[in-house]
């Protein structure tokens, strides 16, 4: 099996994320009049971009299960979509799988879960525009809603935007540099990473880390239109899309780390809480203090010889999202590499909403004192298996309150705490040589708004949808 | 005398078709509330027994096996119990009985006139307990009574280094520590209890005997075969060559076989009514999603039908009965298979020898339980499983089958039975937590002094 790539079936955001487009603008969208969909489909199908390709402009479009059904698809190719996929992100086992319970509940989001079948919150599709400023963004976004066949949809803009990326990098909006390790694909520009990993993690219709294709949605040989699409591989070149908008509490954040410590013991514990300096720099390397700013903060570490976390806390947001070589329990680096390369999700988020006052410094964030709400991330991944990748980090991993053997931690930046059924409020331990030092009980810095699981796909897809009319 | 634990299943045909089924329910749905319920689960009382660790209810629907004899719909109620197996009959059979009666009144052959309630309901288990082929523990030696008791000492010490106040020196501080629990348990000599005991002793002295003989059975075999071959072999004689062919000649031979034999397994599943279509399974995959993720603890109940083939059904016990030597005298430390997660798991074949029920209690969610499975233990599932039909194909046995983790795991859930209750004494310990509090309270039992040895227990703390 060939590995390489048809890069120019993919969508473009899957293979660059677009560093050096500093604006954002996120639509979702309400289909209509499925005819009047899928004319506006084939307008947006000759703007979308893909290829790996760096442009100054970019439009990108994924759908939901439900979307692809207002327009029409077969019955049969909707089946055979993955399960997560399917149900959609609210549905009532998911909540529990997520975390979206408590505060996090579906019936509080802002978008993505109505109750009932027809509510506004449902989602049809998301676009997705990037443009050199958020002006140039939400003007291009604009537009969309000019296309023939945009009279019968629906467009809301997501949040508003509100780019933390400077001079090319990413930053959010507790202060840290964000998004360094993403993992490069087999087949593409940036393999020539030594953990590059095989396409099919992310890509549909690949090989992928255990040597078979990816699940990818189909349809019968000679059913209507399979002639388009190679195989009758409905999901080829595709992935799915994970999108969680997740407010951001940054002075309820601030404010607790502040409690009777001074600022550099604030932000030292914020670093063992996330696991990296605010400039970007992993703790297992520096774990004394923030090294001078580099533009590489560097992916090539692990924490194997840190078994004990006296560096980076077992428990910190980045070691309990991606383990690297130590994932508790197993033994060995090879064999942890070996699970961890098959969990790994290509993270896309962005922020929105305007910084504090002082963003990103933390003493002047917390003086600043600016009410906590219409801020946060956007978080958007890609991965081919919705189950095995993004849910089993965010529930094995970050919300997992025995992970690592221990009693009552789970993420201490994101996990949801308003969860009696999952042990209530948790803890954040931190080994240090005299022993144990234990944060108790962590107010909850980050909250659910709104969300979907999407279906991004390849262009032969994007135009079979559109012809479905 | 060592603390011991035990399985028990009782299987037992449902009387009285749908109607009985319904009745089921109406008498199940209230329990269910009632163990779901909020509030801290330490402080509820126990369900049934407070000797039982797990306790659940399946019913298996009515299903067609490969044969294409109609079985019909089946009760099966499994506990993972203290004690022997005599004392947790009795116990059931007298303290349970509020609870059980009503319930297995709906099950053909129980006998409500064979004597007083209790006589009659003990008869009843006993003439329906299967006989288990395997049985894994991932905590040994700890009772209920003792692993919520090291739950509180743990939850105790730990509270008493946050509260702060405590002397520097760390003699000291741990004997401060172990006053401080003491007293919350209740005065003196709460912490003179002796320590745990070893975690093998318990089963290598009931079944000491067994294990003479499986080991060496196994090594005698293991020895014979292999070495023998490979020696016979690697021999300049001119034996060497035609063994070395009709080695190679019988492996193809038996390949050749297992090829055939998976297509009939594929043809027996085709056959019997476990193969759902789309929409059933939507609403199967939405029953068993019900139950879950509802603590940090789930549960797991598979039932699948072995082929028919002698050989297959003779090959399939060897493997399990291999298993269950593996999981008493082996892994004892929490591992079964390297696989952290499983506080109790066993095998067992029902139906005349027709079908296999798997039965697990486990930490954290279903996706991680089977990944961890498939990741370290994929050719001892292939070995179990790969005698049943539906299971995805194997070569020589113990390759192919569950290394395909994305089938494996669609065969897995679709073998699986939603449980109408299911009961943890202990719903958010992992078996980590189990061992971790174990070793807290130990320490505070042996009232350590040395300096290395204090510091390994702060450490755990």
């Amino acid at each position: 099996l060939g590995t390489s790539i048809e890069a120019d079936d993919v969508q473009t955001l899957i293979l660059n994320g677009y560093r050096h487009l500093e604006g954002a603008c996120f639509l979702r969208l309400r289909f209509g009049d499925p005819a009047r969909a899928c004319r506006f489909l084939s307008e947006l199908e000759d703007r979308v971009n893909t290829g790996d390709s760096n442009p100054d402009r970019a439009v990108h479009v994924a759908f939901t299960h439900r979307g692809l059904a207002a327009l029409g698809l077969d019955a049969e190719i909707l089946a055979s979509f993955s399960r997560p996929f399917r149900e959609g992100m609210s549905r009532r086992h998911r909540r529990r799988v997520l975390g979206d319970v408590g505060e996090n509940d579906p019936r509080h989001w802002d978008w993505g879960y109505s109750p009932g079948s027809e509510g506004p919150g449902w989602v049809d599709a998301l676009v997705l525009v990037y443009a050199t400023t958020d002006a140039g963004a939400t003007a291009a976004a604009q537009e969309m809603s000019d296309l023939p066949g945009a009279e019968s949809i629906r467009f809301d803009a997501l949040a508003t935007p509100g780019s933390l990326i400077r001079d090319g990098v990413p930053g959010e909006h507790f202060g840290f540099v964000d998004s360094i390790a993403n993992p490069a694909l087999r087949g593409t520009r940036s393999d020539a990473s030594a953990t590059a990993i095989a396409p099919g993690e992310i890509l549909l219709g690949y090989p992928n880390e255990a040597g078979l294709l990816s699940e990818s949605p189909h349809m019968m040989a000679g059913a209507g239109g399979s002639g388009s699409l190679p195989r009758g591989d409905f999901g080829r070149n595709g992935s799915y899309l994970v999108v969680r908008q997740l407010e951001q509490r940054v002075g309820a954040f601030w404010s607790y780390l502040f409690q009777g410590r001074e600022r550099a013991e604030a932000v030292r514990l914020a670093a063992k809480m996330v696991g990296r300096w605010p400039n970007g720099a992993p703790l297992a390397r520096w774990p004394e203090r923030e090294p001078p700013a580099r533009r590489d903060q560097g992916d090539d570490f692990g924490y194997a010889s840190d078994p004990d976390g006296l560096r980076c806390p077992i428990g910190a947001h980045v070691r309990r999202a991606n383990p690297r070589d130590s994932v508790p329990l197993v033994d060995g680096a090879e064999a942890s590499l070996r699970i961890t390369r098959r969990r790994r999700i290509l993270r896309r988020g962005r922020s929105y909403g305007a910084a504090v006052p002082g963003w990103p410094d933390p003493a002047k964030m917390r003086a600043a004192n600016a009410p906590d709400g219409g801020r946060g991330m956007h978080f958007l991944c890609f991965n081919a298996n919705i189950e095995s990748q993004f849910e089993f980090i965010q529930q094995s991993w970050l919300n997992a309150r025995k992970f690592a053997g221990m009693a009552n931690d789970a993420d201490p930046l994101v996990a949801n705490r308003d969860w009696p059924a999952n042990g209530g409020p948790n803890d954040f331990t931190i080994p240090e040589r005299g022993g144990l030092h234990r944060l108790r009980m962590l107010p909850q810095f980050v909250r659910m708004r709104g969300g979907a699981y999407c279906f991004m796909p390849g262009r032969r897809t994007l135009r079979y949808l559109a012809r479905l009319r | 005398m060592v603390p011991n634990q035990s399985t028990l299943t009782v299987i037992a045909p449902i009387q009285g078709g749908r109607h009985a089924i319904r009745e089921l329910g109406r008498l199940f749905a209230p329990l269910r509330a009632q163990l779901l319920q909020g509030g801290p689960w330490d402080e509820r009382a126990p369900f049934l027994l407070e000797t039982v660790h797990f306790a659940r209810f399946v019913i298996l629907e009515p299903a067609r096996g490969p044969d294409g004899i109609e079985r019909p719909a089946c009760l099966l109620f499994s506990t993972q119990y203290d004690g022997s197996q005599d004392d947790h009959l009795d116990a059931l059979a007298t303290q349970a009985a509020p609870v059980l009666l009503p319930i297995f009144r709906h099950c053909a052959g129980f006998d409500a006139w064979a004597g007083p309630p209790p006589v009659a309901l003990r008869r009843f288990l006993r003439r329906h307990a299967v006989r288990t082929q395997a049985f894994y523990i991932g905590a040994r030696g700890r009772t209920v009574g003792r692993i919520r008791e090291e739950a509180k000492i743990y939850v105790m010490a730990r509270a008493c280094v946050e509260a702060g106040g405590l002397p520097a020196d760390l003699a000291a501080r741990y004997r401060e520590i172990r006053k401080r629990v003491e007293e919350q348990l209740g005065g003196p000599g709460a912490l003179d209890q002796p320590a745990s005991p070893g975690s093998i002793q318990g089963r290598l002295e009931q079944h000491r005997q067994r294990a003479i003989v499986g080991f060496t059975a196994y090594a005698v075999a293991g020895v014979a075969l292999f070495f023998g071959a490979l020696v016979e072999i690697g021999r300049t004689s001119w034996l060497g060559f035609p063994v070395l062919l009709a080695l190679v000649a019988v492996i193809a031979w038996l390949r050749v076989l297992e090829g055939q034999d998976a297509d009939a397994l594929a043809v027996e599943e085709a056959a019997g009514s476990n193969a759902l279509d789309s929409r059933g399974q939507e609403r199967h995959e939405a029953r068993l999603a019900a139950h879950e993720d509802r603590w940090q603890q789930n549960q797991l109940t598979a039932v699948t039908f072995l082929g028919t083939s002698p050989l297959r059904r003779w090959l399939q016990r060897l493997v399990v009965w291999g298993i269950d030597l593996r999981a008493a005298y082996w892994n004892t430390q929490g591992l079964l298979h390297g696989v952290p997660s499983i506080h109790f798991a066993h095998w067992l074949v029902f139906d005349r020898g027709r079908r296999l029920l798997f039965v697990s209690n486990y930490d954290g969610s279903w996706a991680s339980y089977l990944d961890d499975f498939v990741q370290h233990a994929a050719k001892p599932l292939t070995a179990i499983w790969s005698h049943c039909s539906g299971f995805p194909r194997t070569r020589l046995l113990v390759f192919g089958g569950a290394t395909d983790g994305p089938r494996f795991k669609r065969y897995a859930r679709a073998h699986q039975v939603p449980p109408e209750l299911w009961y943890s004494a202990y719903p958010t310990l992992s078996v980590q937590d189990i061992q971790r509090n174990t070793e807290v309270a130990d320490g505070l039992r042996a009232s350590l002094v040395d300096p290395a040895e204090l510091r390994e227990w702060f450490a755990k703390l």
